[in-house]
């Protein structure tokens, strides 16, 4: 594609590959939404895949990219490492964490030491945060955090403009499952009390 | 490092259309029949388009490479903070791991007095 306004623009031409890094990206923030979706005991399950799919493709499949997706990829690749050893810590130390039930030690244990694991290869793999380079930084963040902000006010107002259409029809066998389980999850008991 | 108004609103603009098209990815992907995504979706296209003039105007480019470029920057920029975010992150785990289970009075009632049926 050529450029009309700056013929010594960074970008090379539009190739597969481009739309493949954008498209992964765009996977795995489908897939991360999909995710969450629905209640906690019962997530989507095509999520993980999804997420896992646009990983594997932003990762492997890339070939010759030009700037800024090369930066991009570049960046990603170099941090996946300590990301994965602090995913996987923050996954094991919530899980062991007595937040919800007892504490249990092998899991935090381990969480403890993934997380130790990520801040030594990010000590080891990455230059020291450079302060300006923080505060340059901020203003994409700033960006992200208005358009999240904005979002939200938009949404709830949009949301408060609806009015109550008819009344609720009753549960259904479904609903009533799921409701009587959360229930008697919460009570403790074993929902024969419903 | 001097302040330069064109590095910031380049990179302003890159979060404000990931942000925005990490919305309407979201809004498209959870779609179902309680929710209503289509002014959010107008409005997260709205501030995409805003993104894009602003990206425009920074990089003095066509609208593909001006998004592909503070879109890219952006992202460079928010893995570059990702440690700090780690950061917090390991307080907030250091915190939960050293706190007891906050008492359920829900839980105790009940356990002492099931609900009748």
């Amino acid at each position: 594609m050529k450029n009309e306004m700056n013929p010594n623009s960074r970008p090379g031409p539009m190739e597969g590959s481009v739309l493949l890094i954008w498209g992964s990206l765009a996977l795995m923030a489908g897939g991360f939404s999909a995710h969450r979706m629905g209640p906690s005991f019962q997530r989507s399950r095509f999520g993980p895949p999804i997420i896992l799919l646009g990983l594997a493709s932003f990762i492997l499949l890339p070939n010759g990219l030009a700037n800024p997706e090369a930066e991009m990829h570049d960046s990603l690749v170099s941090s996946l490492p300590w990301l994965t050893a602090a995913t996987v810590g923050t996954y094991l130390v919530l899980y062991g964490a007595p937040t919800y039930w007892k504490l249990q030690p092998v899991p935090a244990l381990l969480g403890w030491s993934s997380i130790i694991v990520s801040w030594a290869l990010i000590y080891s793999g990455t230059p020291f945060l450079d302060p300006g380079e923080i505060l340059r930084c901020l203003w994409a963040l700033l960006g992200i955090t208005l358009g999240f902000a904005a979002f939200f006010i938009v949404t709830w107002i949009s949301g408060r403009n609806y009015s109550m259409e008819e009344e609720a029809s009753p549960l259904n066998d479904d609903e009533s499952r799921v409701v009587t389980s959360i229930l008697s999850r919460r009570l403790g008991g074993d929902g024969s009390g419903f | 490092m001097g302040f330069d108004i064109s590095i910031a609103l380049q990179l302003f603009s890159g979060g404000l259309m990931l942000s925005s098209s990490f919305l309407i990815v979201h809004l498209v992907s959870t779609i179902n029949p309680y929710n209503k995504p289509v002014i959010p979706v107008v409005y997260c296209t709205i501030l995409f388009l805003t993104g894009l003039f602003m990206a425009m105007v920074a990089y003095e480019k066509n609208p593909v490479n001006a998004a592909r470029e503070s879109m890219g920057d952006a992202f460079v920029s928010v893995l570059y903070l990702l440690p700090l975010a780690l950061a917090i992150l390991t307080y907030n785990l250091l915190r939960i791991s050293m706190k007891k289970r906050p008492g359920d009075e829900l839980f105790q009632s009940t356990s002492s007095h099931p609900p009748e049926a």
